[in-house]
């Protein structure tokens, strides 16, 4: 680690320590709220170099004395010019104005205008929530993931489906952060709601490639959301009642300008509704209910410290009866301080909590039944520091530790009185990570990113350690032998070394070409053979059985900006290679097995495509058109005859156009169009019988297509009179949005499948044999949500 | 876990409004046909049959082709003992007649070699005898009407335990007056007293878990209305055979791939592939599917009457 640093010291170059120089830095704001702007442009005028403010809001850019016209810029508000005269260092703090001419709501994060092109970030898509509300979402609920779907390389196996799949990665790839806490399972009732409240929600930022080196742990994405630090000026309500949830938010100061707080929360109300219609059968004890709460609270101690603490909770629950049911969910707890060592040492200490849970219960009395529990905990203290050097260099640095105790089941069972308890053994494993990484600006046109990240994975015990022998390929592994490992003995430890790298050529302020080089490590791994994942799909730690995947991309992009940064453009090409992929053998048992690692298979990805992405950020008309041509495959010994084969989640083409038009100060509507190639699946080719039973038999994985997905869905949304009849203008803003999801009612098949149906045959008789398309949501689904703010 | 994924789909078929499911044409691959052994055999007094046949396509819903003059003998190592199994109507089924030969397959703990001879190929396949406990009783429970099912049922439930020693597997078919029940979903596997190879040491030696003694009553739907289960003066018939743990994971993949259902149950689909065979080929490149296993064949019968209900409901 330290001979990391002195590299990247020597890299820096001596040049900037030959003369006195002073310090401008600062937090940006949002004036109405005090909110933290991300990535707002300060600008030299004179140097035409400058600084974008980091994830919370600071910024910090060394120069010599002199003379200065320093821009403050970020879309949606209003630019500031401010003369400064440097002559020591000086702390700017700055509040921007909303722009006032803007008929609606910002549509996409901005930054500064041309940020797209002049920022060092690619392979990178960022949407804040005023976007996200705008699009039309599933039964008018606004969610963050279905969001990030209609951006280039993301990607669903189809509706219903959680999590979402990153340039031709498993769902399991993605590292989902909740103010820097790991969310598990990102989704309620399965697949079709995220558990982001979107009231509370400031920033999403999606690193598809190019990830900086302070981010690890996942080989295809990291996701990055940001939740309001609170308004800190006034209170707030924000609220809404839809078709399934009921939101409420409330947020204000606690001490005006120097802490606030955000609470915020949801709860379906489905059963709450269909209560009545149960009650008097046998159904009155069924549930089915998901909620999520949401808090935030800061203070900023004095100007060099700000203290976070940031919480969240959801869950779902499914109960049959009283004794017999489903739930799960997420924790987590963040506490945070960001510290200034000096003007130009910005660092950010992170503690957190994070629980992922969940229980199933069947049996309607205590002599029969069946209890299950499995949990992973994960507790982290990570510690980033940002040196912000000169014009030219800005330094990143850090480490973390994360300690995972997974405990995959806590399981009893009874049966006619006699309990017997088998559950399986805790997990526990530490992972770490130091890294540094600088950014240079070697010319005012070219820049470089580099860096690296040296990450460590231990499995511990205690517990007891199974050693297994390569088997037939694709075959159940053979259990060559057993040992007992003492509590947190060292298992089996893994290293690896990330190196990152990203370039950018700027030919000027419209046009810049980008190129990246990253290579990632996972040391924990989702265990899921199922088309969509599970909320009870297992984690799993690497062992000295079950080897890290690691992955290697190489992306190269072209940006350029049309008609004065009116049209965003960009091309990005990928190329991905991985190796130590998971896969399963047929009929793995994933679920209370302690011999799961024998039941798995490891194989090598390989996955790219082309992005093509164009968007019109502002004005009455505003939307983006993303266009993907990809591929994905996976190369396992034992499947498919050892040959590549398409993943679950490998779609040729993936458009979708997105499109809002401001009709009026009050009305605005808006669309979006989605086509995607169907996605792979295993077509039988021949049949038998055994036992009267018909058999299906296959050749090779995912052989063939589904048919292809298309889908229309459109929203208005309307805003009430904010005036009232007297020509004051109203406390309370609210709005309706109708949303009609699947315009055209088409049936898009999720799946096929095949099979003799569920008939009862006679004696003999031959089962006859059909395929059968399955659409989730084969309907048109309308909605109407009614939203209010106080 | 069967279970929790058939759990997981009742959950979700209440959303079940949403989504829609229609058959279509697909257009499959043809592929070369493979020799089919259907070799289930008890120790059961009675005729035993060795079926051979080939695969077909996929959507092909003939008879299957027959397999003829194939020489298939099965030996038992232990008895030394080879039993010549004949197509004697030559349809492609073998069979043994074991009250012709005054004998059953063997005993308990026996092994057994099935060995296939067809167009210059050797095919063999091994399988041993284990035991089957034998079923305590068969009991009904009363249920009032509910909201599935329009009128008072009753509901069955076998009572067997699990034999001595970790490791023991079974397959429990059911029939409901003299009506075999084979629909996919209504295969009825045990590993020791319930699902799995791992736990089993827990569930050793106990009475089959609730799911399993209760799977043998048919779900029959008629008119958009659930059936009763079972009505008094019915007649419930189980038989437990016994299992090698490879016969076992034969069905449990079996199951797998075909008790496939859509709507939202597509979201928990693993993607097809092949099930298992415990036959080999002398020549690799002919392929071979199929399973031989031998079973201790248990049975119990009885009617719903008076004695055999147990009333859950007092009031």
């Amino acid at each position: 680690m330290k001979n990391l640093i002195a590299v990247a010291l020597l890299f820096i170059g001596l040049s900037s320590f030959a003369q006195d120089k002073y310090t401008l830095s600062g937090y940006v704001k949002d004036a109405s709220n005090g909110e933290s702007l991300i990535g707002a442009t300060v600008l030299i005028k004179e140097l035409k170099t400058g600084n974008v403010t980091n994830f919370y809001g600071f910024y910090s850019i060394t120069m010599v004395p002199g003379k200065y016209t320093v821009t403050f810029s970020y879309v949606g508000y209003e630019s500031k010019e401010i003369a400064v005269d440097l002559s020591a260092n000086k702390r700017l703090d700055l509040e921007m104005e909303l722009e006032s001419e803007q008929l609606q709501e910002v549509v996409i994060t901005g930054h500064a205008e041309n940020a797209n092109v002049s920022e060092m970030e690619m392979s990178t898509n960022e949407l804040d929530i005023k976007t996200i509300n705008k699009i039309p979402a599933f039964l008018g609920e606004v969610d963050v993931i279905k969001s990030l779907q209609l951006l280039p390389g993301v990607t669903t196996v189809g509706e219903g489906a959680s999590g979402f799949n990153v340039r031709g990665g498993s769902v399991g790839q993605n590292l989902v952060l909740l103010d820097e806490a790991p969310v598990y399972n990102s989704s309620h009732m399965f697949g079709f709601f995220s558990v982001f409240n979107p009231d509370a929600v400031k920033d999403v930022k999606l690193y598809k490639g190019g990830t900086p080196a302070e981010y690890g742990g996942r080989l295809s994405s990291i996701l990055d959301v940001r939740m309001k630090e609170g308004n800190n000026k006034r209170y707030e309500v924000n609220g809404g009642v839809g078709t399934i949830f009921s939101r409420m938010a409330v947020e204000g100061p606690i001490v005006k300008d120097k802490a606030s707080f955000i609470l915020a929360g949801r709860r379906s109300y489905i059963d709450v509704l269909a209560r009545p219609f149960l009650k008097n059968n046998d159904l009155d004890g069924v549930g089915l209910y998901f909620y999520d709460l949401t808090f935030k609270s800061n203070y900023n101690i004095n100007p060099k410290n700000r203290i976070y603490l940031s919480g969240y909770i959801g869950r779902d629950d499914f109960n049959f009866d009283e004794r017999q049911g489903f739930d799960w969910g997420n924790k987590t707890v963040t506490f945070r301080w960001n510290h200034l060592y000096s003007d130009k040492i910005f660092s950010n200490t992170t503690l957190f909590l994070s629980n992922y849970d969940y229980s199933f219960q069947v049996g309607e009395d205590d002599d029969d039944e069946f209890r299950w529990k499995s949990r992973i905990l994960t507790y982290d203290l990570k510690e980033q520091f940002t040196y912000f050097i000169n014009t030219r260099n800005e330094l990143s640095f850090g480490g973390e530790a994360i300690l995972y105790r997974f405990i995959p089941a806590n399981v009893y069972g009874a049966s006619d009185g006699e309990g017997r308890d088998f559950s399986l053994e805790e997990r526990k494993s530490l992972e770490y990570a130091a890294y540094v990484g600088n950014e240079q600006k070697v010319t005012d046109a070219f820049t470089v990113e580099y860096g690296a990240r040296l990450s460590g994975f231990s499995y511990l015990g205690d517990g007891t350690v199974y050693y297994y022998q390569e088997g037939e390929p694709g075959k159940r592994k053979p259990l060559t032998g057993m040992s007992q490992a003492g509590n947190f003995e060292n298992i089996k430890t893994y290293y690896n070394l990330e190196p990152r790298a990203s370039m950018k050529y700027e030919f000027d302020e419209s046009m810049s070409v980008k190129a990246s080089y990253q290579k990632m490590t996972q040391y924990i791994h989702l265990v899921s053979n199922t088309a969509a994942t599970l909320p009870t799909d297992v984690w799993t730690p690497s062992t000295n059985n079950l080897k890290p995947q690691i992955g290697h991309q190489v992306a190269l992009g072209v940006f350029k900006n049309f008609f004065n940064n009116q049209f965003e453009t960009s091309v990005e090409g990928y190329y991905k290679r991985n190796k130590n992929q998971v896969d399963y053998i047929d009929g793995a048992e994933l679920y209370i097995n302690s011999f799961l690692e024998g039941d798995l298979l490891s194989g090598r990805g390989r996955a790219y495509g082309l992005e093509f992405f164009v968007k019109k950020p502002a004005g009455r008309w505003n939307g983006w058109i993303s266009y993907t041509l990809g591929r994905t495959e996976l190369q396992v010994d034992g499947v498919n005859s050892n040959k590549w084969y398409p993943t679950r989640y490998d779609q040729t083409h993936n458009m979708k156009l997105t499109a809002a038009y401001d009709v009026s100060k009050r009305l605005s509507i808006s669309s979006n169009f989605t086509y995607i190639t169907g996605t792979p699946t295993t077509l039988p080719s021949y049949r038998f019988e055994i036992q009267g039973i018909t058999i299906p038999g296959v050749e090779g994985r995912n052989n063939s297509r589904i048919p292809d997905y298309h889908r229309l869905d459109v929203s208005a949304n309307l805003k009430m009179r904010s005036y009232k009849p007297n020509g004051k203008k109203k406390k309370l803003e609210d709005y309706w949005v109708f949303t009609v999801y699947n315009l055209y009612a088409r049936e898009n098949p999720f799946a096929i499948y095949f099979g003799q149906g569920q008939e009862r045959l006679d004696n003999g008789a031959l089962a006859g044999t059909s395929a059968y398309q399955t659409a989730i949501l084969g309907t048109m689904v309308p909605a109407v949500s009614y939203n209010f703010k106080f | 876990m069967i279970t929790l994924r058939n759990i997981l789909v009742l959950i979700l078929a209440g959303l079940g409004i949403l989504a829609c499911e229609k058959k279509i044409d697909v257009d499959l691959e043809e592929s070369e046909a493979m020799l089919v052994v259907d070799a289930w055999l008890t120790n059961q007094f009675m005729e035993q049959e060795i079926t051979l046949a080939f695969t077909r396509h996929y959507f092909d819903e003939s008879q299957a082709p027959e397999v003829l003059g194939a020489d298939v003998i099965v030996v038992n190592i232990d008895q030394g003992d080879t039993l010549l199994f004949e197509d004697l109507d030559g349809d492609g089924s073998y069979t043994w007649d074991a009250p012709g030969a005054g004998k059953t397959l063997g005993s308990l703990g026996d092994n057994f070699l099935l060995s296939i001879d067809f167009e210059g190929v050797h095919y063999e396949a091994m399988a041993d005898l284990s035991g089957s406990p034998s079923i305590d009783s068969i009991t009904f429970e009363y249920e009032p009407k509910d909201a599935f099912i329009n009128e008072d049922y009753y509901y069955g439930e076998f009572w067997a335990r699990d034999l001595e020693g970790v490791g023991d597997t079974y397959w429990i078919k059911s029939w409901k007056n003299g009506v075999y029940l084979n629909q996919p979903n209504e295969m009825n596997l045990a590993y020791d007293a319930a699902f799995s190879r791992d736990g089993a040491d827990a569930f050793d030696a106990l009475f089959f878990i609730q799911p399993i003694r209760t799977a043998m009553n048919p779900f029959d739907e008629k008119d958009g209305e659930f059936l009763p289960p079972y009505s008094k003066t019915d007649t419930a018939y189980v038989e437990i055979h016994s299992l090698s743990e490879e016969a076992w994971f034969f069905l449990m993949r079996v199951m797998e791939e075909t008790n496939v259902s859509g709507g939202f149950g597509a979201l928990f689909a693993t993607p097809l592939a092949n099930v298992p065979t415990n036959i080999s080929s002398s020549n690799p490149e002919v392929g071979v599917v199929g399973f031989f296993n031998v079973a201790d064949v248990t049975s119990k019968e009885e009617i719903v009457t008076d004695a055999t209900i147990r009333d859950n409901n007092p009031e």
